[in-house]
């Protein structure tokens, strides 16, 4: 019961700042709605970005794979420091002179509207077919896994509390994102930024303790003395990362992800100067590159701890190192703590979404009316949120599915990303060629993507020669 | 010729993605050549922002990128791959 109590106090000690911080913003117009009027300053720009990106995905996933790789898995966050540098120095300025609320936007500026309307639907069609749900479903399963749900609620059916955790999280995520905004959104996330980076020390903290009591530097060598091999940050041939992908798709996939994915860097455009942008994308970079410390090393404690005297899957590792360390009494703030990330997570992506359509698809047939546009987005958002929300717990009896969609996740980068550089880098590449990149590009990963699925049924993979 | 799935099977899946980026980047490139704009594309200032750079930045930037390579370099054990 105190445990529920700590919880509604911290999560809602959130929505309290956040209404308080935001009560006198313009969500009239369309530049105050989905651009946070152009106020934002580097430390709601860094909060945001990183929130944004972090979610019970990382922290179950990182760490489990860190427990069986070591810390070579590191290169997904720390890499991302190296992306957010281009993104501060490289594209930033070029997406600021433009003014854009949307990656599309810009696309129409460079090619031509034809770029606009087919990046536009690429972008909704993922974010709300696959994102979305994707990010409902691992946050309440990851929520489950982290905390023990079933003691704390008193609510002993597994699918029940799928459901439950599912609609509070997509229905305090949408009001955030619907009613609020883009600095809504902003400001949300960065109070939970403050939360994560707490909690997030700490279970690092309480672990290194439980390793050797006098503190945590004998505590690391003790670590790095017993598991040498989990601290090689050169990823070998049949780890999860392998050291030389680093080079290929690892970094493409991050410097997309970071440079051209709407959903992260919206806030940017947000920015009210260049200088404030900039601040705010090196900041986040730096916290990247500590962010092993919570995403990584949990992982290799609870394999030091845990991996010899009992059996735990990967992916339960970090959750059974927080039931161990975290003394009770934190739990309920812990557990305001990571469902912060994932509500930081759902809403940013749920506003991308609603920008997206208002901005990219809406004017087409609907007209430039500010009003209008702002509406259009909301309904759209609604719509989107009870669709995720619906979907989300089905995801849990078709493991297929969810294996596929979230394959499916890195599809719509490459091509995005390759037509971004031409646009930028060249002067004169015309539009069609954009354009067919686009289709072409989906289409080729696509097939790859099925081959690597379905090796058998998948005749016609087999048959062709390319 | 090997088949298109045995090409994809046998690259790790993270180099297709890299062969298919540099891919579209050659055909883009090829059209360049082939029709390129008649006008080159210019990039107007909106006039939103203020444009002006950190004064920070680019020192930063480059902080962090051989803050990377650093801590790569002190937990590399090559023996293993």
């Amino acid at each position: 019961m105190a445990t529920l109590l700590t919880f509604a106090f911290f999560t809602g000690l959130v929505g309290g700042i956040t209404w308080f911080l935001t009560r006198r913003d313009d969500h009239g117009t369309s530049i105050g709605y989905f651009l946070a009027g152009r106020t934002l300053t580097g430390g709601f720009i860094a909060g945001s970005l990183l929130l944004t990106n972090l979610s019970t995905e990382q922290l179950v996933g990182l760490n489990g794979a860190a427990y069986t790789d070591g810390i070579a898995v590191m290169a997904w966050e720390v890499i991302a420091g190296l992306s957010l540098v281009f993104l501060a120095l490289f594209f930033l300025p070029r997406y600021l002179r433009s003014g854009v609320a949307t990656v599309p936007q810009f696309l129409e500026q460079r090619f031509n509207s034809a770029t606009r309307s087919i990046t536009s639907v690429i972008f909704i069609i993922a974010y709300a077919g696959i994102l979305l749900p994707i990010l409902l479903y691992t946050g309440a399963t990851g929520l489950a896994g982290i905390l023990d749900l079933k003691s704390l609620t008193g609510i002993q059916s597994d699918s029940a509390i799928l459901w439950i955790t599912v609609w509070f999280i997509g229905i305090v995520g949408s009001v955030y994102a619907i009613f609020g905004g883009l600095r809504t959104v902003a400001v949300s996330d960065t109070i939970n930024g403050f939360g994560l980076l707490i909690g997030g020390v700490l279970i690092a903290w309480f672990g290194l303790n439980a390793v050797n009591e006098n503190g945590i530097f004998p505590a690391l060598a003790e670590l790095k003395e017993s598991h040498p091999e989990k601290f090689n940050s050169l990823g070998s041939a049949d780890s999860s990362v392998p050291f030389s992908t680093l080079f290929t798709g690892v970094f493409l996939i991050n410097l997309f992800y970071w440079t051209t994915n709407q959903q992260i860097i919206q806030r940017t455009f947000g920015a009210n100067s260049l200088k404030e942008g900039q601040k705010g994308v090196l900041i986040a970079g730096i916290f990247k590159i500590l962010a092993p410390i919570i995403l990584v090393l949990p992982g290799i404690i609870a394999f030091h701890l845990y991996a010899e005297t009992s059996e735990i899957e990967p992916d339960q590792a970090y959750g059974t190192l927080v039931r161990n360390v975290l003394p009770a009494p934190l739990t309920g703030f812990f557990a305001a703590v990571i469902v912060g990330a994932i509500l930081s997570s759902f809403n940013s992506a749920l506003n991308s979404t609603a920008t997206l359509f208002s901005l990219g698809v809406f004017p087409r047939f609907g007209g430039n009316d500010e009003k209008k546009t702002i509406a259009a987005g909301k309904i759209c958002g609604g719509v989107v949120a009870l669709l995720a929300m619906t979907a989300a717990p089905l995801l849990s009896n078709q493991k297929s599915i969810f294996d596929y969609l979230q394959k499916m996740n890195g599809l719509y980068f490459i091509p995005i990303f390759s037509v971004m550089l031409m646009g930028m880098f060249t002067k004169r590449t015309p539009p069609f060629a954009a354009n067919l990149a686009l289709a072409l590009g989906f289409i080729v990963i696509a097939l790859g993507y099925l081959c690597r699925l379905f090796p058998k049924s998948w005749k016609t993979c087999t048959n062709s020669t390319f | 010729m090997p088949t298109f799935s045995k090409i994809v099977e046998n690259l790790h899946q993270f180099h297709f993605l890299g062969v298919v980026f540099v891919g579209l980047i050659l055909l883009m490139a090829l059209f360049s050549k082939m029709s390129p704009l008649k006008t080159p594309w210019s990039h107007e200032h909106s006039g939103d922002v203020d444009l002006t750079p950190w004064k920070f930045a680019k020192p930063l930037g480059i902080g962090l990128a051989v803050v990377v390579v650093i801590l790569y370099l002190a937990f590399a054990d090559p023996s293993t791959l």
